[in-house]
């Protein structure tokens, strides 16, 4: 074990390290600490290699300690719980935790695909492109390989167990990070009253104060991180969310946050939520991401036990374990230097400094020299040995600029490297909103460009690396935003401690480190660990053309990773730009987009799956629909009775017996679904006039009408019954998918080009249920359940409504009909929908009363030959081509809305596809909807299409099937045969007929 | 069969005194439909002052301020347009279209749209965390103590559904939402509440 004696430790071991517990990696058991991150527990057990590089399977280990890991991406969990690409530095140990490298075969120790690495050379920058290239009908072959071999972890195929849910906030100020400057921010903004939110990605808020040994007076940096914490927590005002990655920022300073809720408990446990993706709208937002170090490029420098500096002293700091005993530090700043008193002072064991700058005076310098850390300076480490770790490092002398290796190299034993080349301000989120960044020479640092929102950076990502310059950065912004936000002054009401400011000697501008060899000779030096984009790479690239920052990008897969180049964007900028002779400010940066870091779909699903995926509307009859065996069928957002099967039935008998009982005596439908718009105001007729083809202005109260309406293409778009209530008062029936787009459609009429009439327009679709009876028993039935109507044909004839009591409950009575038969549509308050279903189903038992649903109405429509807009028209059907010439009415005062785009040479041009029936020469054979129409059977491809077919349906009371279509110039080809090939080579023999199949005279509805 | 004044209820499965529990008092949300009130919706290009003249007990200097409500002598009228108002009212439409008077029979509708929504009334400990799971109106912005007059209200969308939202205290808020909705609401808000296992601190 490498676990450290606690007691020695100098700060912030907060994790709960008293808790032993039993984890699962590759197999096999391990003991660790409850809380701590699995990296450090790995470590702690002394295991170095964690996966294998993605391209040449090289081992790898861990090299960072938070979401910056290129390496130690692991799956986490089994079954359907199962979670791939965790970075194994944010997964915090719980008993029972099982992990596992998400590449190497058959293990990671050793791994078959390593044999690549012995093609190295035959695998360079975009050597998919020119080798998978030919013969180009292998294509398919190597895809097949590649596809197999590319891509880390396996997603469940079983569906997940677990749920997720979405919060959404609004602030005044978002604080994004709880780090130094981000902490005091939110603190100075909640002292003055702001509503601020503060997120972090950690399960404790300090930030590098977590693992760091920095002192603020006389308190150590986590104590005084805990101080401020309390105070935060102290103010209702602030809300504090840890666990909490803020991974995407958009317009608007609408940010998106993924909370771990359960994570670090189980992958399965029942403890509500696993995650929470909180939606945020801010009015400020203070970005106080931090910064990520930088290694330093150096052959060989992806052996395991190459860490970042930082890193090493996290790992020590905050978890007590110790990856090696050996250490060499790689710098060129003064910051790695903690590292090594780190770790002279915990462990006390071999620690050699490789400075590539000159001796200099610095306080520092005289630190290490006290406690007698050797230094070895204006030196640079060029090579790391080793197989499986990293074993010794190659140092040799560098020239002034660090670029050239001025003598011999030396060989330095050691089993840890901690490497650090300065630090990169995290600019994801700043760039996200389109701010590109800015590079700064004289931190060697991208830093944010100018905000183009209400926006400020703070501390490290915005260049100050510096703890007292982050404190202040933070409390001033913090202030600032709240007072520019109207909010009293933000002074603080106590005094804040700060930490002394020490001066450094500036970091060297070292990115890449030389070696004897060119880089395409020499061993790989990696930029890119995760995509195994190296330096050599980068030059190829360079050299073979590519200059901009963002074809490189792409062309090496430099920052692709699921670390989205955290560590290796600056190095890769540099390389290039030392490539290409330009300076990293003239060759710029790659811009960056969400996702900041990997985010589950179940949390951007949220609880939209299963029975919330889409909301869903009831009519009032819905329970006694659930009662008696309906299926029901999506129509919009209703759920419309389908049809009702009897035990054992099948869907085609049970809607066979439904169309025969309504054609032979007595159906009902629950029609409750259909739009309802009261259209009021003394311009209501003139209203429906412009915006109906046909005429109201004959229309008087007590009477029906149907009606069609156009799009100004003159193009079908919706039609229905419209019923004259009263005078200046109407009630408009609209098709049950087309009710809010008609509702919005005379709306923007009205408001738009019509504001002079008085005319208003009220949704009562939901206010009123419908029950439909239809059938030869329909008046007997409803004569018994109304009596203070007189239903006699010549009192209430067709296309008339009436107001009446059915059983007694007040309601309006419509004698219109949709099936052919004689119907009435009677509708009640929706209150008393339930009610009144039920009195006509138990009044009409005698007549044996049979529910029908959707599938039967559109038979028995399709058997009349009366359309169904959706379904037999398309938006390109004007009322001509659907035979319906006799609706369009073009003497009314005012034109109606399509009225010009009737005459227009396309619409009346004669080959236009017109609506007819089709009966199939073979009567068992029932056409698929769909299905496209030619004029011959032997025609060549390309095969000239004549037409589609829009319905169909077998008549189980005509006893053959039938069909509807849109035929060219069909009207005119009466009798005519054609043909429809099916998908199974066969061909459908069809002869086009009128679309009125059954009563023909429309007798039936007017007895 | 039940008789018609029985079922009065847009929600599934619903008690006589139409209330419906989720959780409890403690740690919890409590649903409960409210009835009684006829709902009128009005709409018309007349000036909102003189439309509403014979309304007694309002501000009329109210009546034309976006996203309130405000009370009468005979219950709430909702600004819901710049031409279009929800009144909330033990009255009977009859006598609520008298108050209009004759003189701008023409001018104005007046549609009885009681059964075509459902109010809510929502409470608990867990209002909080309903609230921002369900809505993206910031209901913060409802708070408004200081109003005296008018009270502030909201056409927006409660998970995913188009409803008309107030507050009604600190603890409670009210929906109108359409009937057809109520049953998916309420299936929201049951799913919402026993996956939770929320401790409100």
């Amino acid at each position: 074990m490498r676990r450290l004696n606690t007691n020695i430790i100098n700060a912030v071991n907060s994790h709960e390290n008293s808790i032993t517990v039993n984890f699962k990696f590759n197999g096999k058991i391990y003991k660790g600490h409850k809380g701590e991150s699995l990296a450090s527990a790995l470590i702690a057990n002394d295991i170095a290699i964690v996966g294998r590089s993605f391209k040449f399977s090289r081992p790898r280990g861990i090299v960072g300690h938070w979401s910056e890991e290129p390496n130690a991406i692991v799956q986490v969990g089994s079954g359907a719980g199962t979670v791939p690409n965790l970075k194994a530095t944010q997964v915090e140990l719980y008993e029972g935790l099982e992990a596992k490298s998400v590449n190497g075969w058959p293990n990671v120790n050793f791994d078959l695909m390593s044999i690549s690495g012995f093609f190295e050379r035959l695998m360079p920058a975009g050597f998919y492109y020119k080798t998978f290239m030919y013969p180009r009908k292998f294509w398919k072959t190597y895809e097949k390989y590649i596809r197999k071999a590319a891509g880390l972890g396996k997603v469940p195929s079983e569906p997940d167990p677990d749920f997720y849910e979405k919060l959404n906030h609004h602030c005044d100020i978002l604080v994004v990070g709880a780090g130094p400057s981000g902490m005091l921010a939110a603190l100075q903004a909640g002292r003055a009253g702001a509503r601020v939110i503060i997120a972090d990605d950690q399960s404790e808020i300090g930030g590098s104060l977590l693992y760091s040994n920095s002192k603020i007076k006389k308190m150590s940096g986590y104590a005084w991180a805990k101080s401020i914490e309390n105070e935060i927590r102290s103010f209702k005002n602030i809300t504090v969310i840890s666990r909490c990655t803020v991974f995407g920022y958009y317009d608007h300073n609408f940010l998106t946050m993924i909370e771990r809720c359960t994570d670090h408990q189980s992958l399965t446990s029942d403890l509500g939520p696993r995650q929470r993706l909180h939606r945020v709208r801010a009015q400020s937002v203070i970005l106080a991401t931090g910064a990520f170090e930088r290694p330093l490029v150096f052959a060989n420098n992806d052996l395991p036990r190459i860490m970042l500096a930082s890193s090493v002293s996290a790992y020590i700091n905050r978890y007590a374990v110790t990856p090696g005993e050996k250490l060499v530090v790689c710098t060129n700043n003064d910051n790695a230097y903690k590292t090594a008193f780190d770790w002279k002072s915990l462990i006390n064991d071999h620690v050699t400094i490789i400075d590539t700058r000159r001796a200099v005076q610095s306080e520092v310098i005289e630190r290490a020299k006290a406690m007698r850390i050797k230094i070895i300076h204006g030196h640079g480490v060029i090579e790391a040995r080793g197989r499986t770790r990293v074993k010794s490092v190659l140092v040799a002398p560098l020239c002034m600029s660090g670029k050239e290796i001025i003598g011999e190299a030396t060989e330095i034993y050691c089993d840890v490297v901690a490497t650090s080349g300065g630090w990169s301000a995290a600019v994801h989120l700043s760039s996200q909103t389109g701010v590109k960044p800015v590079w700064d020479n004289e931190i060697l640092s991208f830093r944010p460009g100018q905000a183009v929102q209400s926006q400020k950076s703070v501390g490290a990502c915005n260049g100050s690396f510096e703890l007292k310059e982050c404190i202040e950065d933070g409390i001033s912004v913090g202030a600032s935003e709240a007072k520019r936000l109207g909010f009293e002054s933000g002074k603080p009401k106590q005094k804040i401690d700060l930490p002394e400011t020490k001066d450094e000697h500036p970091t060297q501008e070292v990115f890449c480190l030389p070696h004897f060899k060119p880089l395409s000779r020499a061993p790989k030096q990696f930029v890119d660990q995760q995509l195994d984009v190296t330096a050599g790479s980068i030059e190829l690239a360079a050299r073979e053309g590519f200059e901009s920052v963002e074809h490189v990008k792409r062309y090496t897969a430099l920052g692709f990773g699921t670390d989205q180049g955290k560590l290796s964007n600056v190095n890769g900028m540099a390389i290039l730009a030392n490539a290409l002779g330009k300076s990293i400010a003239e060759t710029g940066t790659t811009m960056f987009r969400p996702a900041y870091t990997p985010t589950t779909f179940g949390a951007i699903a949220g609880r939209e799956v299963k029975k919330l995926f889409d909301p869903k509307r009831y009519t009032p009859m819905h329970d006694w629909h659930l009662e008696n065996t309906v299926e029901f069928e999506n129509v919009g957002q209703w759920k419309r009775p389908w049809y009702f099967p009897k035990s054992g039935e099948t869907m085609e008998q049970s809607v066979r017996r439904e169309c025969v009982a309504v054609r032979n005596s007595l159906g009902i439908l629950d029609a409750s679904t259909l739009g309802k718009i009261d259209v009021q105001g003394k311009d209501a007729k003139e209203f429906l006039n412009r915006v109906y083809t046909n005429n109201f202005d004959t229309l008087n109260p007590g009477k029906c009408r149907y009606g069609l309406m156009l799009k100004e293409d003159g193009m079908i778009f919706d039609d229905g019954v419209c019923a004259c209530i009263s005078k200046d008062h109407y009630l408009i029936h609209t098709t049950t998918g087309g009710a809010a787009n008609v509702l919005a459609w005379l709306e923007l009429w009205k408001q738009t080009e019509w504001p002079d009439l008085d005319v208003f327009l009220t949704s009562v679709t939901d206010a009123w249920a419908t029950a439909t009876i239809s059938g030869p028993n329909s008046r007997k039935l409803i004569q018994k359940v109304c009596s203070d109507i007189d239903f006699n044909n010549d009192n209430f004839k067709h296309m008339e409504w009436k107001q009446g009591l059915i059983a007694g409950i007040e309601a309006r009575i419509f004698r219109v009909s949709f099936t052919g038969e004689l119907s009435f549509e009677i509708n009640v308050p929706s209150n008393f929908g339930l009610y009144i279903w039920n009195k006509l189903i138990e009044t009409g038992a005698e007549f044996d009363i049979t529910p029908y649903g959707t599938e039967s109405m559109h038979i028995l429509r399709a058997e009349k030959g009366f359309i169904i807009v959706g379904q037999d028209t398309d938006g390109s059907m004007s009322p001509m081509d659907m035979g319906m010439d006799w609706i369009v009415k073009s003497k009314k005062d005012y034109s109606f809305l399509g009225e010009r785009s009737l005459i227009r040479a396309d619409i009346v041009r004669e080959d236009r596809k017109q609506f007819v029936g089709l009966r199939t020469l073979n009567d068992k054979q029932v056409l698929p909807e769909g299905s496209q129409i030619v004029r011959s059977k032997k025609q060549t491809i390309p095969i000239q299409m004549e037409g589609h077919v829009t319905s169909s349906y077998f008549s189980a009371c005509l006893g053959h099937p039938i069909a509807l279509a849109m035929i060219k110039n069909g009207h005119q080809r009466m009798g005519e045969i054609v043909y429809s090939p099916q998908s199974d080579g066969s061909v459908i023999e069809l002869r086009i007929v009128n679309p009125v199949f059954y009563d023909p005279k429309g007798e039936r509805q007017y007895v | 069969m039940s008789e018609p004044d029985q079922i009065n209820s847009a929600i599934k499965n619903r008690t006589q005194n139409i209330t419906t529990e989720i959780g409890n008092d403690e740690v919890g949300l409590i649903v409960r439909e409210v009835s009684g009130e006829l709902k009128i919706n009005i709409q018309s290009r007349v000036e909102a002052r003189e439309l509403f003249r014979n309304f007694k007990g309002i501000n009329s200097s109210s009546l034309a301020k976006p996203c309130t409500f405000f009370e009468y002598d005979m219950g709430r009228i909702f600004l819901l347009g710049p031409y279009e108002w929800l009144i909330s009212t033990r009255n009977n439409i009859d006598k609520v279209k008298t108050l209009f008077g004759k003189k701008y029979v023409g001018y104005f509708s007046c549609v009885d749209v009681t059964d075509g929504y459902t109010e809510l009334k929502l409470s608990g400990n867990l209002l909080d965390h309903t609230l921002k799971q369900s809505l993206t109106y910031d209901y913060f912005a409802l708070n408004l103590e200081e109003e005296t007059e008018s009270f502030r209200c909201i056409q927006t969308n409660f998970a995913r559904v188009p409803v008309l939202f107030w507050k009604t205290s600190k603890l409670s808020v009210n929906l109108l939402v359409r009937r057809s909705y109520a049953d998916y609401l309420i299936e929201w808000l049951s799913i919402l509440n026993s996956e939770e296992k929320l401790v409100v601190l």
